[in-house]
């Protein structure tokens, strides 16, 4: 019937292209919901090293030993930015939004199922480079979640602003390449594959709030991969985009002019959609399943679709 | 089982009202002029908010023990919404937060954009991994130049804020470790960073201000009980972030002029 005439119906196939380099959205919702289950135990073992630490801290653990000052710093850094970018943003989005937006708009599928295979598999590589991070010399990078430079930008700033610190950028770059990715697709899926008689204000309010939040990705992650791009420069190529002339552990750095509050002002051009894009979704689905469980509809969903 | 989730709703709600009621965690006593006001839009903030939660959550409690599922139930009643009510509740929601964001921004404006006293006492702080560095600029009322290329953090001191010793008038500047404050007068402050981005933060006095490298950031204060107060680092700086303290002294002004003369004394 429609899955005959319907060109994004795929035919059985194998192994790996049905599992892994798979084009179907639920099996991409679903890893990338297995993904964020992952990167989610990882930030909490982060956490919990944490919590450890503060209970006892001259406690000699097996294979970590004795956290140090620096070690907790790393912890603290490497749980804010897993959690935020690998559970908040992948979750809610990635994964329920990937599974179920196609089928509440009645679409066969996202608008670019290569392009939805290609930003899980981006986000999952992102995922490995920023894990990589804890096994470089020097170790994962100790600059916090914002990565507030010039901290993050003098390689001789701390122990981690090494390589560890380029694989963080790095990883967060390749990030918002994937993000981008996806948000075009939720986009023009949104816009474009509903079905007939679904009209914008006929959505429900989990596909309005991951459509609004792939607008603010689109907006958001845009601005902070070039912001990143920018602090690998000043990391790597002797650019001074964000760092003035400092004097860091007793040395004249090579650095002039450059301006650590425009870090910030990039940055947070993401970081505040950021909070947005992690609870949007989690508020359509609340109002949703609460419409859905007490057998009414929404009250005022006008209202909640220009607030959003 | 709708009893059961009111009251699990209505203890959670209660509990966490209790801890601020009997203010079982609190800001230190506030001895700065700007303290009065802080803590009262403080207050002022958490009662408001304080109705709004309670309201909210003792109604979320008793909705669903009202509307729970049973078999005589009446016949539930279909609503798409009501206008005026969600027009009333954003506006009072807006007019809320804006009104409190008003209030605030006047004392935040007058430490930033209002000219200091002219009688105010001229302190420089410069922040560094992992210390808070103090100047003073001494008789003269100026502070002597300074030069990155001239700040050596290890030697501590004058070298670490990279005073240029060469100039006239740093020879009566002052660098210590310690800030001593004189009660009652308002302090000039001038914010700087030596490496990364530090915080000068001093919970007693309600003061915290980003130390920046490039910048110098200037803000002033009063303070207004004497007594010993700590200066913490309220930007993660770098490993030794947690142990970069400090101690402000407000003494009177009695007090403040011996020991400035002292380590003036200790200069020559």
């Amino acid at each position: 019937m429609v899955a005959m005439e319907n060109p994004h119906a795929h035919a059985p196939q194998g192994f790996i292209r049905k599992y892994i380099f798979s084009v179907d959205h639920k099996v991409i919702g679903i890893q990338y919901f297995f993904l964020a289950l992952t990167a989610v135990f990882v930030g909490m073992f982060l956490s919990l090293l944490m919590r450890i630490h503060l209970l006892w801290p001259s406690v000699n653990l097996p294979i970590f030993g004795v956290i140090q000052p620096e070690t907790y710093l790393t912890l603290l850094t490497m749980h804010g930015t897993i959690m935020v970018f690998f559970v908040l943003t992948t979750a809610p989005q990635g994964g329920f939004g990937n599974y179920f937006l196609p089928i509440q708009i009645g679409a066969p599928d996202m608008a670019f199922p290569v392009l939805n295979m290609l930003s899980f598999w981006t986000t999952f590589v992102a995922f490995v480079v920023i894990i990589a991070a804890f096994f470089v010399q020097g170790g994962a990078p100790l600059h916090g979640w914002t990565g507030y430079p010039p901290l993050s930008a003098v390689q001789s700033a701390g122990p981690g602003e090494g390589l560890g610190a380029d694989l963080w950028i790095t990883s967060i770059a390749i990030f918002c390449v994937a993000s981008l990715m996806g948000a075009l697709n939720f986009i023009t899926t949104t816009l474009d594959l509903r079905a007939k008689g679904m009209t914008m204000m006929r959505m429900p309010l989990t596909v309005w709030s991951w459509f609004i939040t792939a607008i603010l990705g689109l907006l958001a992650f845009g601005v902070l991969l070039s912001a990143g791009i920018l602090l690998l420069m000043d990391r790597n190529l002797g650019t001074s985009f964000y760092v003035p002339l400092v004097v860091v552990s007793g040395q004249v750095m090579g650095h002039k002019g450059g301006s650590p509050l425009l870090w910030q002002h990039l940055f947070w051009f993401f970081g505040h959609p950021e909070v947005y894009i992690a609870i949007l979704p989690g508020m359509g689905v609340a109002s949703q399943v609460l419409s859905t469980f007490s057998r009414k509809p929404i009250f005022g969903y006008r209202a909640m679709v220009y607030a959003m | 089982m709708g009893l059961a989730l009111m009251v699990v709703i209505w203890l959670i709600t209660l509990v966490s009202t209790y801890f601020f009621v009997a203010k079982t965690w609190w800001l230190p006593v506030g001895a700065a002029e700007a303290a009065g006001f802080i803590d009262g839009q403080f207050a002022l903030t958490f009662v408001l908010m304080g109705i709004v939660f309670l309201a909210a959550q003792l109604g979320l409690g008793y909705i669903v023990w009202k509307y729970r599922e049973r078999a005589s139930a009446p016949p539930a009643d279909y609503s798409h919404g009501n206008t005026t009510l969600e027009l009333v509740w954003t506006a009072l929601t807006a007019i809320l937060f804006i009104g409190l964001n008003l209030m605030g921004s006047s004392v935040w404006a007058s430490q930033r954009f209002d000219p200091p006293a002219a009688d105010s006492v001229k302190v420089e702080v410069t922040g560094m991994q992992f210390a808070w560095y103090f100047r003073y600029p001494g008789p003269d009322g100026k502070y002597g130049a300074t030069s990155v290329k001239l700040m050596d953090p290890s030697a501590g001191g004058e070298a670490a804020v990279g005073l240029n010793t060469s100039d006239p008038a740093a020879k009566d500047d002052v660098v210590t470790g310690t800030m001593y404050l004189p009660v009652n007068r308002e302090v000039d402050l001038s914010l700087r960073a030596v490496d990364v981005i530090h915080s000068f933060f001093v919970p007693s006095l309600r003061f915290k201000q980003d130390a920046v490298p490039g910048l110098n950031i200037h803000m002033h204060l009063k303070p207004t009980v004497i007594g010993e107060y700590e200066i913490a680092c309220a930007e993660l700086c770098g490993l030794g972030h947690y142990k970069m303290h400090g101690v402000v002294h407000v003494v009177s002004q009695e007090d403040f002029d011996k020991w400035l003369a002292a380590r003036e004394a200790e200069k020559q």
